[in-house]
């Protein structure tokens, strides 16, 4: 059906069907227009209620359930319950017989909008919460029939009964069977209960991504367990904080993380131990009999900490179980219900990969865990994707456009999601473009780590960007979301407001911390006795429908997709004994490059201290204690940090980070003068001489991508990239240039690197 | 600023009936289903009441089943 007008907005009413049919109850929906008044029209939705619902409670259930996904025009005014919907000869729904509403249809609805004119005329907040007016707010959803829904881990179990010899995981060092995997998860539980693992225990997962990580977290949850997904990477105290703090009572490594871990209290099993081997192939390759309560813990995911301690966010077996029934569907997986191959590119430490690889898991996919260095290397990726056929991947934008910079478009074959980070309108009309001719969907996904890994999804079209804009989404089946003003009332479309989100993907709260949990996962004014998550996002409703990201209400930043509260760098910066003050910001200063800049005012006067030193001795002290993703790009030393008039930090009065280049000699040939402007361009500097070293500049790994993509196009030869990180500066990378022919290299066992630097 | 976040305003801590504990700004109706059990109070006062009275985060419900099973 075309797209009408109601009061000015611009209403599609297939989108308001297929939320109707999206509740539980509903087993068919019809959305019509009907004329109101001579210059007005309105949506009447008709449902059939679902086997053994009830009908005469449903209309009023379907309204409420609709004003928690759809911004209030798009409302119907009415929802009438039929026993069956009206059908022509030809099968098609007859809309001209459908019953028009009755009287009583629209009451209900008319009450409504009686208190919006009341709370109007009064000038108050929100109307329906004095007790002689109509209640207008949301109603709690009715639990879905047979509310029983399974475990992630128990529809792996399924899946692996349906399909045992289809492929599970594909990665570097070996492919894994459905039924091998379930088997080696199984004796692996069978040792971790006789460890004492069971519901509400952590058990640390300190591997690098691949099948032995797949089978660890599988295991833990069938011994009933928590698992707890540790960065060997990390900062080792940092790594012990993270233990401490969830209460882990184990930890699967490696042999090589067991050597780094710190020494403390909590035990730490090798997987590649052959005593561990020797003690696991003895046991039963069966399911344990766990039952774990559908509230039970299933993750502790850390995030950064505004005070300074990161925060572990509990999220739970229901949350996890309703997301992957609700959102793989409305982010384009398996449109025909064939199971496909899905790409990971994300380390297991965020919860961005786990849309792929649990999506993967519960229906028959093929999982293809690409290798570390393979996913910042452009060449690699596109080649893999190709080479494997793979259907769905999901990548953080900078990182897909560093992956994409210049080249043809690196793209799946049928979906690709966009999560962890706001994609910018420019370059999605391009990456659209090119997936549009390539029948590839593109898709944003929305969603806080507080509420199950994303609960708004969209698919993007150009038409959706082109003004400038881009929709993160609307709710998908089982999430709620709205957006409120500081009064805690309903804004209307179009305004700004701060997004809070409710329903079963809410985690539990922040492991072992109730008041920080307390004030984010705060009672819910429209869903009685439930609580809502307030993400501190400023979003808005488009007139479509959908929910726009504006920014955030608070200082947290993300860079490269990773979510940063530049308190907690402040507070290790601020820890240094030289330093007096310190304030922490992300800069755009090259548009598409987002950096972390740390501002420091040294405790000492100028005369007796030498800023260089200090500046490294400050990224160093940050590289001991903070993932790499949150070390400052550069620290810039200031005498006093600029204040506004009312002393809160200027952070638009502070100075965009100067990055000396050396004093070198001229490019020596043509080949040295591309490269010279390649790293310039991509550093976002005027000009780098060939003796100068790429991450003494700024750069990072993502640079270190884009150089990669910039140099295949300009100089049409090809540089891996772990060439840049080996050797950093024009002269030498030259050299190598000059030696490669410009073909793709092939795909080899490389160690595995996460981002390294 | 978003109303949960003013170190300056009043506050009450709210209880449903799963032992979940909520900060609720004293100038909004305590929702449906929540009850008050502190306040109202300055906001560190209130989430100290959280932390010194929300000892296990687990909901009711769930440690009631737990504890069945």
């Amino acid at each position: 059906m075309a797209a009408i007008q109601i009061r000015g907005f611009r209403v599609e009413p297939d989108e308001v069907e297929s939320v109707l049919a999206g509740h539980p109850a509903v087993a068919r929906a019809a959305v019509v227009v009907r004329p109101d008044a001579p210059d007005a029209e309105r949506l009447i939705g008709y449902v059939v209620p679902a086997h053994g619902a009830d009908g005469a409670e449903l209309p009023g259930s379907v309204r409420r359930f609709c004003a928690g996904r759809l911004p209030e025009h798009m409302v119907p005014s009415a929802v009438v319950a039929l026993e069956a919907l009206p059908l022509t000869v030809g099968g098609e729904l007859d809309r001209r017989a459908l019953p028009p509403p009755t009287g009583l249809d629209l009451a209900e609805a008319r009450e409504e909008l009686l208190c919006q004119v009341f709370a109007e005329v009064l000038g108050l907040d929100r109307a329906g919460t004095d007790g002689d007016l109509p209640t207008a707010g949301v109603r709690p959803l009715p639990a879905p029939a047979g509310a029983v829904r399974a475990s992630v881990v128990e529809m792996f179990q399924e899946q692996a009964r349906l399909s045992p010899e289809a492929p599970a995981v594909v990665s570097q060092e070996e492919t894994i069977s459905y039924r091998a995997l379930d088997e080696r998860a199984d004796r692996l539980a069978r040792y971790l209960a006789a460890q004492g693992v069971g519901p509400e225990s952590v058990v640390g997962l300190c591997l690098p991504r691949g099948v032995e990580m797949i089978t660890a977290l599988l295991a833990v949850w069938k011994a009933g367990g928590a698992y707890l997904p540790v960065d060997p990477a990390l900062p080792a105290g940092r790594v012990a904080f993270m233990l401490a703090d969830a209460g882990a009572v184990l930890v699967l490594g490696t042999r090589e993380v067991a050597e780094n871990l710190p020494a403390g209290r909590v035990r730490v099993v090798a997987l590649d131990d052959p005593m561990l081997a020797v003690l696991t192939d003895g046991l039963a390759d069966r399911p344990l009999e766990v039952v774990v309560p559908r509230g039970g813990l299933a993750y502790v995911m850390y995030t950064s900490g505004s005070t300074g301690r990161p925060k572990g966010v509990g999220v739970t077996h229901e949350g996890l179980a309703d997301y992957v029934t609700s959102v793989p569907p409305a982010v384009g997986f398996r449109p025909d219900g064939e199971p496909g191959r899905y790409g990971l590119l994300q380390p297991p430490f965020t919860d961005l990969g786990n849309t792929v690889m649990f999506s993967s898991l519960v229906s028959g996919g093929e999982l293809h865990v690409l290798p570390g260095e393979t996913v910042t290397d452009p060449g690699a990726v596109a080649e893999y994707l190709e080479r494997h056929a793979i259907d769905f991947v999901k990548a953080v934008p900078s990182h897909w456009a560093a992956l994409s910079a210049g080249t043809a478009k690196v793209l799946p074959a049928r979906s690709l999601v966009l999560g962890g980070e706001a994609a910018p309108a420019s370059w999605l009309e391009e990456l659209l473009a090119a997936a549009e001719g390539a029948g590839c969907g593109v898709f944003n996904h929305y969603g806080p780590t507080e509420a199950t890994i994303g609960v708004v999804t969209t698919r993007l079209t150009r038409e959706k960007v082109t003004a400038g804009t881009v929709p993160i989404g609307r709710p998908a089946a089982a999430a709620r979301v709205y957006v409120l003003d500081g009064k805690l009332g309903v804004v209307p479309p179009g305004v700004t407001g701060e997004l809070y989100v409710s329903g079963p993907q809410l985690a539990r709260g922040y492991v072992g911390r109730a008041a920080p949990t307390a004030e984010r996962f705060v009672a819910c004014p429209f869903e009685p006795g439930r609580r809502m998550y307030r993400t501190g996002d400023r979003v808005r409703w488009n007139s479509s429908g959908e929910v726009v990201f504006v920014g955030r209400s608070d200082d947290q930043v993300k860079i490269r997709g990773f979510r940063i509260e530049p308190g907690e760098v402040e507070a290790v910066l601020a820890g240094h004994p030289a330093i007096a003050r310190a304030a922490v910001v992300a800069r755009e200063d090259a548009p598409g490059d987002r950096r972390l800049v740390g501002y420091i005012v040294p405790a000492e006067g100028p005369a007796s201290r030498d800023d260089a030193e200090l500046a490294l001795s400050v990224k160093r002290m940050c590289a001991e204690r903070l993932p790499e993703y949150m070390v400052p790009s550069a620290v810039v030393t200031l005498d006093a940090l600029p204040l506004t008039g009312n002393g809160k930090l200027d952070r638009r009065a502070l100075p965009a980070p100067e990055y000396r280049v050396k004093q070198s000699r001229p490019p020596a040939n043509e080949r040295e003068e591309s490269l010279c402007q390649v790293f310039a361009e991509v550093l976002g500097l005027e000009r780098v001489g060939v003796d100068d070293d790429f991450f003494a500049l700024g750069g990072h790994s993502l640079l270190a991508t884009r150089l990669v993509s910039r140099i295949r196009t300009v100089l049409g030869a090809e540089v891996e990239i772990r060439a840049v990180f080996q050797t950093p500066t024009v002269a030498d990378l030259a050299s190598q240039v000059g030696d490669r022919k410009s073909t793709r290299p092939a795909l080899r066992p490389m160690r595995q690197q996460e981002e390294s630097r | 600023m978003n109303p949960f976040d003013d170190p300056d305003a009043n506050f009450l801590v709210l209880v449903n009936e799963e032992g979940q504990h909520s900060l609720w700004p004293v100038f909004a109706d305590v929702p449906e289903g929540w009850t008050t059990v502190f306040g109202e109070a300055g906001r560190q006062e209130c989430l100290d009441y959280v932390e010194k009275n929300w000892t296990d985060l687990r909901p009711k419900s769930l440690i009631k089943a737990m504890e069945q099973g």
